[in-house]
């Protein structure tokens, strides 16, 4: 039998509104993927899209000093000291 | 609501099966799928079965009363109830045999979808279309299980062994004489049961030709089976009566209790 893939699941609840990641389905293939991301997120909600995108093809950065930089840039503000 | 006699039979047939297949998938759902994914779709779907069985009573039920529909599905004995053969075929949490016979029963209900709407019958014509895109998923969903349990050698043989033993039962789906009597009357040219059997048939051998699986036996065996009375006469298969007792059983223990 087919490895079982991981796919990261889209919900796209309204077309003039932004998709959002709202979790993941284990499923030999994309076309049982989506049955399954319909059946366990879309079977209580209505939605506009629904989308599922194997993890691996997601691109990450998983650096955890650079992205918790973002609140913290005084050095950049010439007038506070840092 | 007069509701000619063979329309309401065909409707109750149907709904019987869609209660049959939707309750022994709910059985003990946790025991049929690979993964929790794969058993949160079987429970779904399987709702969506019952659903159906609820939408076509509703269209025979004057009353739209809910008790009236349970009457009508748990009050019956056996031998009143004339659910399929295919239908009521219990697979003891086997995945295999699971996904054949949903495999081929979304086969057959897509021909029995399609006969009724050829007859265009204003009483269901609000839920057909539900339906139909509903059963189409459904059939991809086991089409595609059945793709990739046929991938290894073993699962091929396992496949095999269901073939042989559920294939008859497709004959037993379109016996008696009721669709032949609502097309004489309803449509312009007569659908015997022999022509919805060979469709469902052409269909299944394309399929079991993707799974690389042998067809058990030829269209003119099948057909000659027609004759044969099982599930649309109220004889059903060897266990059913154990079936029913269980499926019965929170029924009987209450009859009048209404849900809130």
């Amino acid at each position: 039998m087919n490895e079982f893939n991981i796919y990261e699941v889209i919900r796209h609840e309204q077309a003039e509104r932004n998709p959002v990641h709202v979790g993941s389905v284990r499923a030999p293939n994309e076309k049982l993927a989506l049955h399954c991301a319909r059946e366990i997120f879309a079977r209580r909600e209505n939605c506009y899209k629904l989308t599922v995108v194997e993890r691996q093809h997601f691109h990450t950065i998983e650096d955890s000093e650079y992205l918790s930089l973002a609140k913290e840039k005084t050095y950049r503000q010439p007038s506070v000291t840092f | 609501m007069n509701i000619d006699p063979l329309i309401k039979q065909f409707l109750l047939e149907w709904a019987e099966d869609e209660f049959w297949v939707g309750h022994l998938m709910a059985k003990k759902v946790y025991d049929y799928g690979p993964d929790l994914e794969e058993n949160i779709a079987i429970g779904s779907i399987s709702q969506d079965e019952m659903g159906h069985c609820r939408m076509l009573l509703r269209s025979i039920i004057e009353s739209k009363s809910e008790k009236e529909m349970d009457k009508l599905m748990y009050e019956r004995p056996p031998e009143e109830l004339n659910v399929s053969r295919l239908a009521e075929y219990w697979y003891e949490y086997d995945w295999v045999k699971f996904i054949i016979k949903q495999l081929f029963y979304d086969v057959v209900d897509h021909e029995r979808l399609k006969f009724s709407e050829k007859l265009a019958l204003p009483i269901i014509d609000n839920i057909s279309n539900i339906m139909r895109r509903e059963e189409s998923i459904h059939l991809e969903h086991w089409t595609e299980w059945a793709l990739i349990i046929s991938e290894d050698k073993y699962g091929r043989m396992k496949i095999q062994e269901t073939v042989d033993e559920i294939y008859p039962l497709l004959s037993d789906f379109f016996s008696g004489t009721l669709y032949k009597e609502i097309s004489e009357k309803y449509l312009d040219v007569t659908l015997k049961p022999e022509d919805l059997l060979s469709q469902s048939l052409q269909k299944i051998k394309d399929i079991l030709f993707l799974l690389n699986v042998e067809i058990p036996y030829s269209e003119e065996q099948m057909i000659a089976k027609l004759v044969q009375k099982g599930g649309r006469n109220g004889i059903h298969s060897e266990g059913f009566s154990e079936l029913y007792n269980e499926l019965t059983t929170v029924y009987r223990e209450n009859p009048e209790f209404v849900w809130g």
